[in-house]
């Protein structure tokens, strides 16, 4: 269910605040934002927390800088929010990929983003949940861009599919699409890990 | 990996979110603080009743060199109607001899013409 509705008309009138000059607004704002716009740009990074902090962090400073131009109804706050921070998260991820071509000498796919190193102990010496939670992070890093953004704003931050539509400048039918090749290809990647991740007997 | 396995694992990832670290929020409350820093517009003074008459004062007399220089001028205006109006007599004289007899204002204070100005050609033809 979509978590924002309620509070974005909230978010807009804080915005307004802030853009009147109450630094107040501001702290409201970042308790209520902060914390979406992170965990998003850290599923986005493949749960790299440096990166992603930088990401949000960025995409809070540009929030700040349109708020005295923000036309309330015009976009969601949170929407916009989304927006700026899955843009910044693909252009970090294309210089990665860029880098890594470089360090490789040869070309590489679109796709063909390197997964994060597990520099984790083995499942044997994690939580099983620690260990769950960092195989979706393994596969979430493995599907391509479109679809792991449509899949995170989808079952991770909960926004509907018209929401994820305007975040992502798409069609709702493009959003079902992508969430459900995304879904599809998660189960894929997570398929043989089944037993690993302590699923079968639960 | 079946569907259901699928939305537990969203499920506790939903759960799972770590709050963002106290220095990442510092660091975002300090951008806003900069920005509303560099944005603030000055607040602009309430005006008073009267305002503009004092404004306007002050612009007259700064044009003039201050209110002292334009409150002589008005009194010097203000002697000059008296003058003109009254008439008095013997001031013609008087000024005659402040200027030791060559003056170039005739005035004839008892004629009915009262205050005359005229240019005397002969001054000037003189070479005086």
């Amino acid at each position: 269910m979509p978590r924002d509705t309620v509070c974005d008309t909230d978010d807009a009138a804080l915005l307004a605040r802030y853009g009147r000059g109450d630094a107040l607004a501001a702290r409201e704002l970042t308790a209520r934002l902060l914390p979406r716009v992170l965990a998003f740009a850290s599923r986005m990074l493949g749960g790299d927390r440096t990166e992603a902090e930088d990401v949000a962090q960025e995409a809070m400073l540009r929030l700040w800088r349109a708020a005295p131009g923000w036309r309330s109804g015009e976009a969601k706050v949170s929407t916009w929010l989304y927006r700026v921070a899955a843009n910044l998260a693909t252009d970090r991820l294309r210089s990665r990929r860029r880098r890594f071509r470089r360090m490789l000498g040869g070309p590489l796919a679109l796709d063909e983003a390197p997964e994060p190193a597990d520099e984790t102990p083995g499942p044997e010496a994690r939580l099983i949940g620690a260990e769950r939670l960092a195989a979706l992070d393994r596969a979430l890093a493995a599907l391509p861009e479109r679809q792991r953004e449509a899949v995170v704003l989808r079952h991770l931050e909960g926004l509907s599919n018209p929401e994820i539509a305007e975040v992502m400048g798409i069609g709702v039918e493009a959003v079902e699409s992508l969430t459900a090749r995304g879904k599809r290809g998660l189960a894929a990647v997570l398929k043989d890990q089944r037993a690993a991740l302590g699923f079968e007997g639960d | 990996m079946e569907t259901r396995d699928l939305d537990r694992l969203f499920a506790r990832a939903r759960a799972d979110a770590s709050e963002p670290s106290a220095a990442l929020v510092s660091r975002v409350l300090a951008d806003a603080d900069a920005v509303l820093a560099g944005r603030r517009v000055p607040v602009q003074p309430r005006r008073r009743p009267g305002a503009g008459l004092r404004a306007l004062w002050l612009s007259l007399s700064a044009g003039f060199g201050g209110g002292g220089v334009l409150a002589s001028l008005g009194a010097v205006a203000a002697i000059a109607v008296f003058l003109g109006y009254s008439d008095p007599a013997g001031l013609g004289t008087t000024l005659g001899a402040g200027l030791g007899g060559d003056f170039l204002i005739t005035m004839d204070a008892t004629s009915d013409a009262g205050l005359e100005i005229v240019p005397v050609a002969e001054y000037f033809l003189s070479g005086g």
